[in-house]
């Protein structure tokens, strides 16, 4: 658990608006050490670079999909938090994400209060 | 049908086909994303989708269809202005890109709805913004769907 000023976190998502509405709800949070990228590759490459605490992930996107970068890095480490945040939020993928590991599935678009209870996990109370 | 609304004083019509679901859940999409259209014309038979439309998604799976929308480039930088809540200027190249963006995020509600109500399980590809990228073959219907905003009109279709 740590506190939010201190929370690693890696935003993938190819589009400008969700990352820039997930960013200021994350920055209203106390979360400060946030990195981005803009396709699963990215996610994946940005994982095995940074260790980030905690990763929010889309599943709509090129170069590679967020499930199969979800299944990547979940590879690499059985331990990643991955929270997937999708338009897809139909049955079959959100069965998919956490079959594959995901910790939790965010409808877009999220509110910074879900995305606050999506991190209860990772945050000390405060 | 009637040309009643899907929005507005008019009783709620029931959805009976994909593109009329399509069109119900788009009312709802603008009105949570972007403001109460003044009118939004229930789906008819298009001919063919117009040369200037090219910000489109296609959806795969049960239910194959795809997904576009045109307009001025005047309203499509006030609607996207609207929809992302911040200044584009004139920057045309922008708006696409959250008119693209809106496209998404209302496909998605689309596809949970018929995920959730009707066990239909698609899934979309990433929106693209080529006409060349779509397959029209495929498709047996395009339906178009004008939707009436305080700043102008847009027009969304639907084809499966």
């Amino acid at each position: 658990m740590k506190k939010a000023q201190d929370l690693k976190v890696l935003i993938c998502d190819d589009s400008l608006l969700s990352r820039k509405n997930l960013r200021d709800g994350l920055r209203k949070i106390g979360c400060v050490s946030i990195n981005e990228t803009v396709d699963g590759q990215g996610a994946v490459d940005s994982y095995k670079k940074d260790r980030p605490d905690v990763v929010f992930l889309d599943i709509v996107m090129p170069v590679m999909d967020g499930i199969t970068a979800l299944k990547q890095i979940r590879e690499y480490d059985p331990e990643a938090s991955v929270i997937m945040i999708s338009s897809m939020g139909t049955k079959s993928f959100v069965r998919e994400a956490v079959n594959s590991g995901a910790s939790d599935f965010l409808q877009k678009p999220a509110t910074t209060e879900q995305i606050r209870t999506s991190l209860r996990n990772f945050l000390e109370e405060e | 049908m009637d040309s009643a609304v899907y929005s507005g004083r008019r009783k709620a019509l029931i959805p009976t086909t994909f593109e009329e679901l399509f069109a119900k859940t788009l009312s709802e999409s603008l009105v949570k994303l972007v403001e109460k259209p003044l009118l939004i014309r229930p789906p008819s038979i298009a001919a063919s989708l117009p040369d200037d439309c090219f910000i489109s998604q296609s959806i795969l799976g049960d239910l194959e269809a795809l997904s576009a929308v045109r307009g001025e480039d005047k309203v499509l930088i006030d609607f996207a202005r609207l929809y992302a809540k911040m200044e584009l200027g004139n920057d045309l190249s922008l708006a696409y890109e959250l008119a693209a963006d809106f496209l998404n995020v209302h496909n998605g509600f689309f596809l949970v709805t018929l995920s959730m109500d009707l066990d239909v399980e698609s899934r979309l590809l990433p929106p693209t913004f080529r006409k060349d990228c779509l397959p029209l073959s495929a498709f047996d219907s395009i339906f178009s769907i004008p939707v009436l905003f305080k700043f102008g009109q847009l027009e969304f279709f639907y084809s499966e």
